[in-house]
């Protein structure tokens, strides 16, 4: 039976029981509605509505509706929420039933009182997947104040950062460009500022995060390794609130409020920093000072990110969002060098990149259990460079002028359409169909030349292959619950690849069960299988803008793993202690890496496709186990995560066919993140972390070669070599240069990647301290990155010493190899302030 | 070669990205120790059909060894050599020293603007040669080397003396390609040079290189220079704007049959040049001559590994952010480093 077949009828069948659970039995009736929370009108994600009698109950979905289906009855409705006070319903269930739910968040001083409510893993029968807690990620250290969701995930066992500072993310074995990141449902493709130091999430305009390691239920494609599901805040629907920060450098300011009270409401947020507001002032008086006006030149950085959304409450039925991101990076130099009256030389440099996204979303409820979310998206990652120059200086009578311009765009566009079901035919069945489909447009890679010299001219624009796939998935999983103590989210997920008329069908099986072993102790198990049809062309793995998506094609097929996981989840100490233990093994094909020599300037720019600079087929094998320690409730909160994993690449053409670790193959990586709350007024929060040092490719010595007598790239005789034997011969020699572009030497290593940096460890200080004020309510946040000053490898690199042999021309003449490490940051303190403003 | 949009392209985006890292990062360089590494024989020659036969032998060095202030300290002149060909004991190969210490040219030290460095290299040409006189290597001699020192692990290696390829046609197109020089504008040239051959047996990589006899009338005809063969560049692609670099064709196609060779090669000097064309001055160019050079397969990858290596290489902290995939350089001597490969060459002479 061929995939098509199969597909076919795998869906006809659960069409079946689809209309089968429908027709249930007329003595049931439905509760259906929203949660929100009361304050301010958001929708809460995963808020737990249940009748305590029947013993059934569902969780909202990501619009906070709920549908319960439930036998005609008296009804004793608990609706429960993380933070949130407990709200319970009695009523005789005789018709279906609508209802409105507002939670009211705890005060501070209750939450060590009434924690019943605190999210326990055994409850989940979803596996491997963590709620990121924003609130307390809002009191963690972060460097230079910057607080960053990315950097809190990064501390989850399974998770890894790559580089120090580095906001990558690699989840159990897998590289930076298998990670789904939705804002808003809405795919991202780069999601870090300079470089990679900072996220582009802005933690004050985020609503809920949630990352799936493994287990991926059925809606979720087009990666291998992760989901990281992102929400915005909705905007508050019954007052205004204002609230931001001043940091370092960076601030921020988010608003939000009703434009229609109860119907209509807004969220804006922005942050910008501001190191190019001090750098560009100072440089060019420091450089106008010390050459006498002579020279001016003019350097600056900055980023910014701007979230919007409103949403608009038509009916209980139905509700519209309208969902946008900016945010840029963007990088100036600007210099101008005057000689004297007629010889002037002047160079700009610029350099940007960042994302687009907008969403418009329909959220319509159909009859009593069928929520629909219609949506139609756009995102854009680009990368643009712009550099021009030129110099004039008298020639005879004249005055002659040279000049260039060059411009390199590379750029990602997505236009979505996305059709999702939620359909709730009884307690035990939460099923979700839908359909999504993407028009990318890939664009890797587009120079434009100018150039004068004289009367000679160039206007050349060099266009690399421009590609639009159409991906198209479907999917269809049913949460399902057997009794009181087996769970299960079975689906299955169909994507269909169309590029240059050639089409590619996969069905990817998705299955995930829990079993409660007792009340608190329940073991778990997943079996799923991801496909994802594009790239990312990267040498450093550090989040450098100069990363290239591309699609697959018939010449780089696509990506493709399979993942099996299987642990036990725990609630101990009376429910004080989360403790989830896991095992995975997951294996990928499909696999891409630069071919050996090739890199971003190396590859695709030489004119040539990006298809020819890749080796394709490559596999990945990666396994190992997880611990996470959490401790949700309490004055104290926090986590402990330990990681032992394995991480293995092999390419035919790559380390002689053997496989060999992956960058960040990690043995050990352990994380610690407490939180205190000292009072009401006071919290302190510390993290530690250690890792195994990253896997590197490091030359273990050198050799010496000869004279190549065929090589064209050496140059003897003042010209390019020609094989002539009789002059060649008496000049054969041994070189032994390592660091010449000459003839030099060459480096032999162990293997790919057989060099061990040293290990990362590091521990980050801070406290907060908030004030209610009149007008609303501030925090001091004091932080510490790196307390101990640990330096931590960045980098290594190949130099040579110098030595001073002053005896010959006041020469240089002795060198002496030495492989230097970089270590980026050392102890760093830093501040914010941050504010809420009160409105009546 | 590399146009040099790409260079600054590079240079413009590195400096770029250096910038954003550095004002963002206090950065530290430290020392990082490494551990030692055992040294290796390093064997290394290229043998033809009628040159006489030698052999480089050195010893590998680690990373962190300062052998480039004295070259002579990797030799190991008291090594025992001995030479087969075709299975067959021949000769226990004898050490000649004839290397010298001669001085290149002096250069500036960067970060230092007083100071300039003399680059001094030792020619070192010291090397083992057959004890007797032999006969020279013809094609289809198979020549093993066996290397031994009481502190080295042994390492031997071998290679084929390859027949030269059989050529059947040669076909030129003028002018079949143009470009501009990305520096001044100025116009570039190729002809296109279709070579038709037979490929002999076995896996083998070819180049192919060549000269062109020209007189150039620059000054006029009472200073005419006399014809003269002079090399020119050949590159096997031509894409855009960019050259190809000439790295060695497989066989794979036509392995042991009929085979194609496409190349290219430039008009030399300044046929394009708009000035040159306004004002008369034109080269006269009178012959082409082809060596098509067929060298063994150990041989071919070495060299096109050697010159991606070359390309992609770059010093320093450059490397830690524009870093490229290492290129790993296979050898074919066992338990050694170095290449010990064999080539043989045609010639043919067109006429312009």
């Amino acid at each position: 039976m061929n995939h098509k077949l199969r597909i076919r009828c795998a869906m006809l069948s659960f069409l079946c029981c689809l209309c089968f659970l429908s027709t249930f039995s007329q003595s049931s009736f439905t509760i259906q509605g929203y949660v929100r929370d009361g304050s301010n009108g958001e929708f809460l994600i995963n808020a737990s509505v249940a009748d305590l009698k029947s013993k059934k109950g569902v969780i909202t979905n990501n619009y906070g509706f709920f549908s319960l289906r439930l036998p005609a009855d008296s009804v004793y409705l608990t609706i429960a929420y993380a933070g949130f006070q407990v709200q319970q319903y009695r009523f005789l269930l005789n018709q279906d039933t609508t209802i409105k739910i507002n939670l009211s968040p705890y005060s501070l001083d209750e939450v060590e009182i009434l924690a019943e409510e605190v999210e326990r893993e055994v409850d989940n029968t979803q596996m491997s997947a963590i709620n990121v807690p924003i609130q307390q990620v809002k009191l963690m250290p972060a460097l230079l104040g910057e607080v960053d969701v990315i950097k809190a995930i990064q501390m989850l066992p399974g998770v890894q950062s790559g580089s120090e500072g580095s906001s990558g993310l690699y989840v159990r074995g897998g590289g930076p460009d298998q990670n789904l990141v939705l804002l808003d449902g809405v795919p991202l493709y780069y999601v870090s500022h300079l470089g990679g130091f900072f996220s582009v999430f802005n933690a004050d305009a985020l609503s809920s995060v949630k990352l799936y390691k493994g287990g991926f239920p059925a809606r979720f494609g087009g990666r291998l390794s992760s989901i990281l599901d992102v929400r915005m805040k909705e905007g508050n629907l019954n007052q205004f609130e204002t609230e931001g920060s001043i940091g370092i450098i960076s601030s921020k300011i988010s608003v939000q409020g009703p434009i229609n009270k109860g119907k209509t409401a807004f969220i804006i947020s922005g942050r910008r920093s501001y190191l190019d507001l001090l750098s560009r002032p100072i440089a060019i008086i420091a450089s106008q000072a010390s050459t006498n006006g002579t020279e001016r030149v003019d350097v600056g950085y900055n980023f910014y990110d701007l979230n919007g959304k409103i949403n608009h409450v038509f009916s209980d039925k139905d509700r519209l969002y309208l969902s946008m991101y900016a945010g840029n990076d963007r990088l100036l130099a600007n210099g101008r060098f005057r000689y004297d009256q007629d010889e002037e030389e002047k160079f700009s440099l610029g350099l940007g990149w960042g994302n687009r996204m907008g969403a418009l979303r329909w959220n319509h409820v159909y009859g009593n259990n069928l929520f629909s979310n219609v949506s139609a998206t756009f995102s854009q990652y680009q990368l643009r460079t712009k550099t021009d120059g030129s110099a004039s200086f008298p020639e005879g009578d004249s005055i002659y002028t040279e000049s260039f311009e060059l411009e390199y765009i590379s750029r990602v566009r997505d236009w979505g359409l996305k059709v999702d079901f939620d359909y709730y035919p009884s307690p035990a069945h939460d099923i979700k169909f839908g359909l999504h489909s993407t028009l990318h447009r890939f664009e890797p890679g587009t120079v434009g030349i100018q150039s004068q010299a004289g009367t000679a001219k160039v206007d050349t624009n060099i266009i690399a292959k421009l590609d639009r796939p159409l991906e198209s998935s479907i999917y269809l999983e049913d949460n399902i619950k057997i009794g009181q103590r087996f769970s299960a989210n079975v689906g299955v997920h169909g994507t269909h690849y169309l590029i240059n008329d050639q089409s590619t069908f996969s069905v990817q099986p998705r299955v995930s069960a829990r079993f409660l072993l007792s009340k608190d102790v329940a073991v778990k198990a997943s079996y799923v299988q991801m496909n994802q049809f594009l790239h990312l062309l990267t040498n450093s793995g550090a989040g450098l803008p100069i990363d290239l998506w591309v699609p697959a094609t018939e010449k780089v097929p696509s990506q493709f793993a399979w993942q099996v996981a299987g642990g036990v989840s725990a609630s101990i100490l009376d429910d004080q202690l989360d403790l989830s233990v896991e095992g995975y093994y997951k294996e990928m094909t499909g696999l891409v890496t630069f071919k050996e020599g090739n890199n971003f300037f190396f590859g695709g720019l030489d004119g040539g496709s990006w298809e020819e600079t890749v080796e394709t087929d490559g596999t990945g094998t990666t396994y190992g186990a997880e611990f996470l320690l959490q401790k949700k409730r309490g004055k104290t909160t926090g986590w402990l995560g330990y990681t032992l994993a394995w991480n293995w690449r092999q390419f035919d053409n790559i380390n002689g066919g053997l496989r060999y670790p992956y960058k960040y193959d990690r043995r050990h990586d352990i994380s610690l993140v407490v939180s205190h709350k000292i009072s009401d007024r006071v919290s302190v929060a510390g993290t530690w972390v250690f890792g195994t040092g990253n896997a590197i490719s490091l030359p273990s010595g050198g050799y010496a070669n000869i004279t190549d007598p065929l090589n064209p790239d050496i140059y003897f005789f003042g010209g390019r070599g020609t094989p002539n034997e009789d002059l060649y011969l008496p000049f054969r020699q041994l070189h032994v240069d390592l660091q010449s572009y000459g003839e030099g030497s060459q480096f032999f290593n162990e293997g790919r990647n057989s060099f061990r940096m040293q290990s990362y460890h590091r521990m980050d200080l801070g406290i907060n301290f908030t004030k209610e004020k009149k007008w609303g309510e501030r925090t001091w946040t004091f932080g510490i990155y790196n307390v101990y000053s640990r330096r931590n490898p960045f980098a290594y690199y190949l130099d040579q010493d110098r030595e001073r042999n002053g005896n010959v021309f006041n020469g240089y003449t002795e060198r002496k190899p030495v492989l230097k490490k970089i270590a980026l940051f050392p102890i760093i303190p830093s501040f914010s302030y941050q504010f809420k403003f009160k409105h009546k | 070669m590399k146009h040099p949009i790409y260079k600054l392209a590079q240079r413009s985006l590195f400096i770029a990205m250096l910038f954003g890292l550095l004002i963002s990062a206090c950065t530290t360089n430290l020392e990082v120790p490494l551990p030692e590494h055992p040294a290796r024989f390093t064997l290394n020659t290229f043998l033809t059909e009628g040159q006489p036969i030698d052999l480089y032998v050195s010893r590998s060095f680690g990373l962190l060894e300062s052998v480039e202030n004295n070259v002579k300290d990797i030799l190991i002149p008291d090594a025992e050599v001995k030479l087969y060909k075709n299975g067959q004991f021949l000769d226990e190969m004898v050490f000649v020293d004839s290397s010298s210490l001669d001085t290149i040219y002096l250069s500036s030290v960067f970060g230092f603007p007083d100071s300039f460095e003399v680059v001094t290299r030792d020619l070192v040409s010291s090397k083992f040669v057959p004890s007797k006189e032999l006969p020279l290597p013809v094609a289809g001699d198979i020549y093993r080397f066996e290397v031994s020192h009481p502190d080295y692990e042994p390492a031997s290696a071998e290679t084929r003396i390859p027949f030269p390829a059989t050529l059947l046609s040669v076909q030129r197109v003028i002018d079949s390609v143009e470009d501009r020089d990305f520096d001044d504008g100025y116009l570039n040239r190729f002809d296109a040079i279709k070579i038709r051959l037979e490929d002999p047996s076995g896996p083998n990589g070819y180049n192919v290189w060549g000269e062109l006899m020209y007189t150039n009338p620059e000054y006029g005809p009472d200073t005419m220079m006399q014809a003269e063969w002079s090399n020119t560049e050949v590159v096997r692609e031509l894409d855009g704007l960019v050259y190809g670099n000439a790295l060695p064709i497989p066989d794979t196609e036509f392995d042991g049959g009929i085979g194609e060779l496409i190349t290219f090669y430039r008009y030399q000097g300044c046929c394009g040049y708009p000035e040159d064309i306004q004002q008369g001055r034109k080269n006269i160019f009178h012959q082409y001559k082809l060596k098509v050079f067929v060298l063994t397969e150990a041989y071919a990858t070495y060299q096109t590994k050697f010159i991606q290596q070359r390309q992609s290489r770059l010093d320093g902290i450059e490397s830690v952010f524009v870093p490229s995939e290492p290129v790993v350089i296979p050898s074919n001597v066992e338990g050694g480093f170095g290449i010990v490969g064999a080539y043989n060459h045609s010639t043919i002479i067109l006429d312009l």
